[in-house]
């Protein structure tokens, strides 16, 4: 299984079949159930798998799955009917009783009315705290059962479902972390990474301590300790389902191709994010690619390392944003990670120096509006800077944004005119809701066509 | 800057006119490794401007043939040729038109304009 960026599910699933192109692989995700996770399996992983897996650029963590299991007893019992509801009607319609009073009262007594009705706003308030409080308190017993059946959960799995997915974790420790079998302890010093989705009848850190004392009782050479763990089991239930694997990537996958050495801003993309925006693009070769926001400059540096048949251009308009940019490509170039340059400009995003119909391609991640400008300020930028987009892109060119501002996009940018909704994708950004448009140009024969 | 990228780029000074292309360019020619790909230099030879890099291969001293080779997509001497056509790191872009001078500076490129120009 790994975790991927929500919303970009079938990017990553793509990305890893792909990749593992030629060995038999299997990739499913289920964009509903299971939002945020990818779950492949690979037969005959050899060494070769390990660097295919942290070759890839749209998957945060991967893990190796011991096995699924459904469990009965961890949700709560469906609510039952309470007076709750009786209870908060009376008091509506008392209140509704006192404000019809309070017309007839004079000004005096509605002060006095008020407060009282004040009062007993704050009361019902507190009731409901109350209320809620109550409902919180699970049944001890039922609790006991869900957690004791978490415990058994560990050793419904066979002894071969352990043992090989324990297997496939040490293969990649020695692959990747270069740790030979004789440094591999008998002791392995592990944790318990639990989370979980849903309702249920009790906490994530009860669940993992649980789950950590029947694995210590499974594998008794094997030593629990919170901190500088070996290995890290982890597991999600989410609703009545309980997954468990090891955890074998040490840290994010997407985020190990950006070099430490990086100069990033504050709205510095997500690379994951990156790499779906490329991906989208379908770039091929000898394209000219602008991104005329480029920020630090991380949408078209990663270009032109994944798809070095293009040519790119980035710009911004901040002197700060291109000095890292080029720093990037500077420190890059070192490294000798860089297999295509790419040109930096520093310019207005809505008067670029491109001849009319000279670029096949824009990308570029839009200002949201919450850590670089505001919403009103982006009601007049948008237009510009689509009107410059559509300026220098050939016919038949595309542009690929990453937005906040839907509603801006659908009233002012999407039209018959100018820009064709291709395809777009809706991504949860660290909690926020964005947007990936794939755009057309709308060229001038078409629209006559439409009419 | 690589000099190939020279070939899409106009002078963006309101009023300049439809001279406004090619700019010419100013500056030492760096010569900067990269991967050579047929692929790209294939792609990109049947979209570019030939006379408008010629003429910039002039302005900074690289040795391009003056005109495009017929057999120029089978020609691998000539393709490696242009794709060692380097950067400018130090240097300018100016309008032959209007005479508007666009710094690089360090290989970033300034194309940001004064008020009175938009």
């Amino acid at each position: 299984m790994a975790t991927v960026t929500s919303g970009l599910e079938h990017i990553a699933a793509a990305e890893i079949g792909d990749a593992f192109l030629g060995s038999q692989v299997e990739v499913q995700y289920d964009r509903k159930d299971y939002p945020g996770r990818v779950f492949f399996s690979v037969s005959n992983m050899t060494e070769d798998s390990f660097s295919i897996l942290n070759g890839l650029h749209s998957v945060e963590y991967v893990y190796c799955l011991i096995g699924r299991i459904t469990l009965q007893s961890c949700c709560p019992p469906p609510a039952q009917p309470t007076t709750t509801t009786d209870d908060t009607e009376q008091l509506k319609s008392s209140l509704q009783e006192k404000e019809g009073q309070e017309k007839q009262s004079d000004e005096g007594e509605k002060v006095a009315e008020k407060k009282e009705e004040h009062k007993k706003r704050k009361k019902a308030r507190e009731d409901d705290k109350r209320r809620k409080k109550k409902k919180t308190e699970v049944d001890p017993q039922l609790k006991e059962k869900a957690l004791a059946e978490i415990a058994s959960a560990v050793s419904i799995y066979n002894e071969t479902d352990w043992e090989t997915a324990y297997g496939v974790w040490k293969s990649y420790a020695r692959a990747v972390k270069g740790i030979r079998n004789s440094e591999m302890l008998s002791t392995a010093i592990f944790s318990v990474s639990a989370r979980t989705a849903g309702s249920h009848l009790f906490r994530e850190n009860e669940m993992g301590e649980t789950l950590a004392a029947s694995i210590q009782t499974l594998y008794p050479r094997w030593r629990q300790q919170c901190r500088n763990s070996e290995m890290e089991i982890m597991a999600y239930l989410r609703n009545s389902e309980l997954i468990l694997g090891f955890t074998i990537t040490q840290s994010s996958l997407s985020m190990s191709h950006v070099s430490a050495s990086r100069d990033l801003g504050v709205t510095a993309l997500k690379p994951a994010i990156a790499y779906a925006m490329l991906r989208m693009a379908q770039l091929r070769p000898g394209m000219i690619v602008v991104d005329p926001m480029s920020g630090c400059g991380t949408i078209p540096q990663m270009g032109s390392n994944i798809w070095s048949h293009c040519l790119y251009f980035a710009g911004d308009i901040s002197e700060v944003a291109v000095r890292k940019t080029k720093n990037n490509e500077d420190s890059a170039r070192e490294e000798k990670r860089r297999t295509a340059p790419c040109d930096v400009f520093q310019w207005d995003g809505t008067l670029t120096p491109f001849r009319d119909n000279s670029v096949d391609m824009v990308i570029t991640d839009m200002p949201f509006g919450k850590r670089i400008g505001n919403k009103q300020g982006n009601t007049k930028l948008y237009p510009r800077i689509f009107q410059e987009m559509y300026r220098i892109v050939r016919e038949g060119g595309k542009a690929v944004v990453l937005t906040q501002e839907t509603e801006l996009m659908q009233s002012k940018i999407i039209s018959r005119k100018t820009w064709k909704d291709e395809e777009h994708m809706d991504i949860n950004q660290g909690g926020m809701k964005t947007r990936i448009y794939v755009l057309s140009k709308v060229n001038a024969s078409e629209e006559v066509q439409d009419k | 800057m690589r000099i190939l990228s020279h070939n899409m780029l106009q002078c963006i000074v309101k009023g300049c006119g439809a001279a406004n292309y090619p700019l010419r360019l100013n500056g030492e020619a760096v010569h900067k490794e990269s991967e050579y790909n047929e692929d790209f230099i294939k792609h990109m030879m049947s979209k570019i401007d030939y006379p408008a890099l010629y003429q910039a291969s002039q302005d900074v001293k690289i040795d391009l043939p003056s005109s495009l080779p017929e057999d120029y997509l089978d020609n691998e001497e000539f393709l490696k040729k242009i794709h060692d056509v380097t950067h400018i790191e130090e240097g300018g872009l100016y309008c032959n038109n209007c005479k508007r001078i666009y710094p690089i500076k360090n290989g970033i490129v300034n194309m940001l304009l004064n008020e009175n120009e938009v």
